[in-house]
């Protein structure tokens, strides 16, 4: 910035219309008779256990870890689920489409 | 203003708030008073200059003062604390500035009051009235951490130490805000010229 610049920048004052002494009275008013100090803070003792703790981040990713494992560690089987070797098994697509095979279709 | 305190930055002041600040603990209001005299101007220029606007500038002082009041018993003095009395009142004022722009935006500056100065002629009141407009608007275009930054540099002649104490950063970052706050106003003045 040029001089000039700072020249204009430093003309520049809001302020300049504040009555200050009202202003002033009106915070010694304000203050007047108002309690001094910050309200008296209650302390809660800590507890070893919440149920929100589970919910809070760090309980969360440590809740969420166990179980996690306990589902990973006694797996359900469920057959009925499981893809049929048929669409996965080559020699039986190869039995299977033979004509497919002798073509040249896949393979 | 009607009444223009000046303050400078000595270690003598800083022991005279101190000094205020504990008599002001025990409920001394003549000299939150005198408290008030020292650092009011200061105040209500530091908020107008940052909200562009009196009558906020003037909540936020008034705000700002009631907490030195409410808080003065559990202020802690430079010599324990570091920090002096203007230190924390600026950061007090800073933070209100900031709470108070989330609901107030910049009015025009044709909103703004007149100052009645009948020393000065029609043209010479119209002239200074567009250039208070144009600078303004240029901090106007300022985002609110780098406007506090120059203010406190620029107009209150604060070091970046200070400021950055003022703003809870790192004095490195008041120094990011300020290149970036003077190339942007260089280049919006430049821009209305």
């Amino acid at each position: 910035m040029t001089t000039h610049d700072d020249d204009l920048l430093k003309t520049y004052d809001p302020s300049a219309g504040v009555d200050l002494r009202r202003l002033e009275d009106s915070i010694m008013r304000a203050v007047a008779g108002m309690p001094q100090g910050d309200a008296d803070i209650v302390i809660v003792p800590p507890r070893f256990w919440r149920p929100a703790y589970l919910f809070a981040p760090g309980g969360g990713l440590i809740a969420a870890a166990v179980m996690g494992f306990l589902i990973g560690f006694s797996p359900v089987e469920r057959a009925e689920m499981l893809l049929d070797p048929a669409f996965y098994s080559t020699q039986d697509i190869v039995a299977g489409d033979a004509d497919l095979y002798d073509n040249g279709g896949i393979f | 203003m009607q009444d223009t305190v000046s303050i400078d930055h000595s270690e003598d002041e800083a022991n005279d708030d101190a000094d205020l600040m504990r008599r002001i603990a025990g409920g001394d209001q003549e000299a939150f008073r005198r408290l008030m005299r020292r650092h009011l101007a200061r105040t209500v220029r530091l908020a107008a200059r940052i909200l562009g606007s009196t009558g906020a500038a003037e909540d936020v002082a008034q705000e700002a003062f009631i907490r030195v009041w409410q808080h003065a018993p559990s202020w802690e003095d430079p010599g324990k604390a570091g920090a002096k009395f203007s230190t924390w009142l600026y950061r007090i004022v800073l933070n209100l500035c900031i709470d108070e722009k989330r609901k107030f935006r910049f009015v025009s500056a044709d909103l703004l009051p007149e100052s009645a100065d009948e020393s000065r002629n029609a043209e010479q009141q119209l002239q200074s009235r567009e250039t208070t407009a144009r600078v303004r608007a240029a901090l106007e275009t300022l985002p609110d951490r780098q406007r506090a930054a120059f203010v406190l540099c620029f107009y209150e002649e604060y070091s970046n130490k200070d400021a950055a104490e003022a703003l809870g950063i790192g004095v490195k970052a008041v120094e990011s805000l300020l290149v970036r706050a003077r190339r942007t106003l260089r280049d919006k003045l430049k821009g209305d010229a």
